[in-house]
């Protein structure tokens, strides 16, 4: 690493990573990225403060304990910064740094957490399952957070991404790195699962 | 294992299979308009799709509730992250780079710079203002010359600072810049009666992020 800062400053922008796929609204990342690659610490800054809400909502939703959160997300900057120069600007910059933080908090989690549950069938009530209740708002988001935490990590990430990053199915696909089809049956799979899990504890939402 | 379904034929299924994605408003127009078509005619997914905008509400709420998560989560998790890389290239990351947590080392080495840089330049301004070759004539003061002051603080100021907001903060304590930017984008000032107050009130400036006296008083 010592030795990395006067190889960086002595290189032009990489050209591979060449002209991006035309999306303007993508430049400025591209740019930061560009200039990380050639360890400009400024722009490291400006990324990382950029992606840190995100990631850390990402991150904490992928798991619940905050050393495996802590450890994801800086695990997930230290790759942006060492391997900036091998983004080709093939994809957005999202979508490099979300593919980075789904496969270290995948890392994370196997390092410290035992496999998540089985999956129950579909039919099943969940352990919490008794009357329903009325319950606060903030009661259900815990809810909520926990029975995603009961899903295994592939069903977990591809809900996250859909419905709490509202991100289309092909980046999705990306991040993942599986195929559409694969993307589309994980998230029909994992919300039923969930549907089922929340079903004793909030009642029908309906 | 899950089982990967064919998108082909089933005109329901794949309703199902698109829904999350015409929930969070991310189809095609063309596949947002076929889900559409298919809900006219499916209670079932009618319900589907309720459950997940209020699976998406929900997630809203979270979102927000997130968001007010105090900014010394990032600052924590910047600095840790700091603490990891190479710290005398991540020095030059500009004053906003440098939080709460001021590794020890990093702040004794940046007096000791610090310090140094300024007697270079009391010692310089020495050399010119004693040189005997210095024209009569060539240049004419308005007013007395000044005298040598020499640095006694270091301030980063804000990466934002506008220009009036330095110039308030400087005019607040009677200081002035003697010498900078260094590596760090750190400011030499001579400040009259630096004292605690005086820092205090420096500090208190929304220009500056973070001052250190030189003079041996702990900063922040």
């Amino acid at each position: 690493m010592q030795g990395d800062h006067a190889d960086r400053s002595s290189r032009a922008l990489p050209s591979r990573l060449g002209p991006p796929v035309s999306r303007p609204a993508d430049a400025p990342e591209v740019t930061l990225v560009g200039r990380v690659a050639l360890g400009d610490a400024r722009a490291f800054e400006a990324l990382y403060r950029l992606y840190h809400p995100r990631l850390s909502r990402f991150i904490g939703l992928m798991s619940s304990r905050h050393p495996v959160v802590e450890e994801a997300l800086n695990d997930t900057m230290m790759v942006v910064w060492k391997r900036a120069d091998s983004f080709n600007g093939q994809c957005k910059v999202s979508t490099w740094i979300f593919a980075i933080a789904y496969r270290t908090a995948l890392k994370a989690l196997r390092r410290h957490e035992a496999p998540a549950d089985e999956p129950i069938g579909e039919e099943a009530a969940s352990a919490d399952a008794g009357p329903e209740q009325h319950r606060s708002d903030g009661e259900t988001r815990e809810a909520l957070v926990s029975a995603l935490g009961r899903l295994s990590a592939e069903q977990r990430s591809v809900l996250v991404l859909a419905f709490f990053h509202d991100l289309p199915y092909a980046e999705i696909a990306r991040i993942v790195d599986c195929p559409v089809d694969t993307v589309k049956t994980r998230v029909l799979h994992g919300r039923r699962r969930l549907r089922a899990l929340l079903s004793g504890v909030l009642g029908d939402w309906l | 294992m899950a089982r990967i379904l064919s998108l082909e034929g089933d005109e329901h299924q794949h309703a199902q299979l698109q829904l999350p994605w015409y929930v969070n408003g991310t189809l095609e127009v063309e596949e947002r308009a076929a889900v559409q078509a298919h809900l006219g005619r499916c209670a079932r997914c009618q319900a589907d799709a309720a459950w997940q905008f209020r699976l998406r509400a929900e997630a809203g709420e979270d979102r927000a509730s997130r968001e007010a998560t105090p900014r010394d989560d990032f600052e924590r998790d910047w600095v840790a992250l700091l603490e990891q890389l190479d710290p005398p290239r991540m020095a030059a990351a500009p004053g906003r780079g440098f939080r709460a947590r001021w590794p020890g080392s990093w702040s004794r080495w940046l007096a000791i710079a610090a310090t140094a840089q300024a007697v270079v330049i009391a010692a310089l301004a020495l050399a010119l203002w004693v040189s005997p070759s210095r024209p009569a004539d060539a240049y004419r003061a308005l007013g007395q010359p000044s005298p040598i002051v020499a640095a006694n603080a270091l301030v980063v100021f804000h990466a934002d600072a506008t220009e009036a907001q330095i110039r308030r903060a400087l005019r607040a304590c009677d200081a002035r810049i003697v010498g900078g930017p260094t590596t760090t984008d750190a400011y030499l000032l001579a400040v009259p009666d630096l004292g605690p107050r005086t820092l205090a009130k420096l500090r208190s400036e929304p220009a500056v992020l973070r001052i250190e006296s030189l003079e041996g008083e702990a900063a922040r």
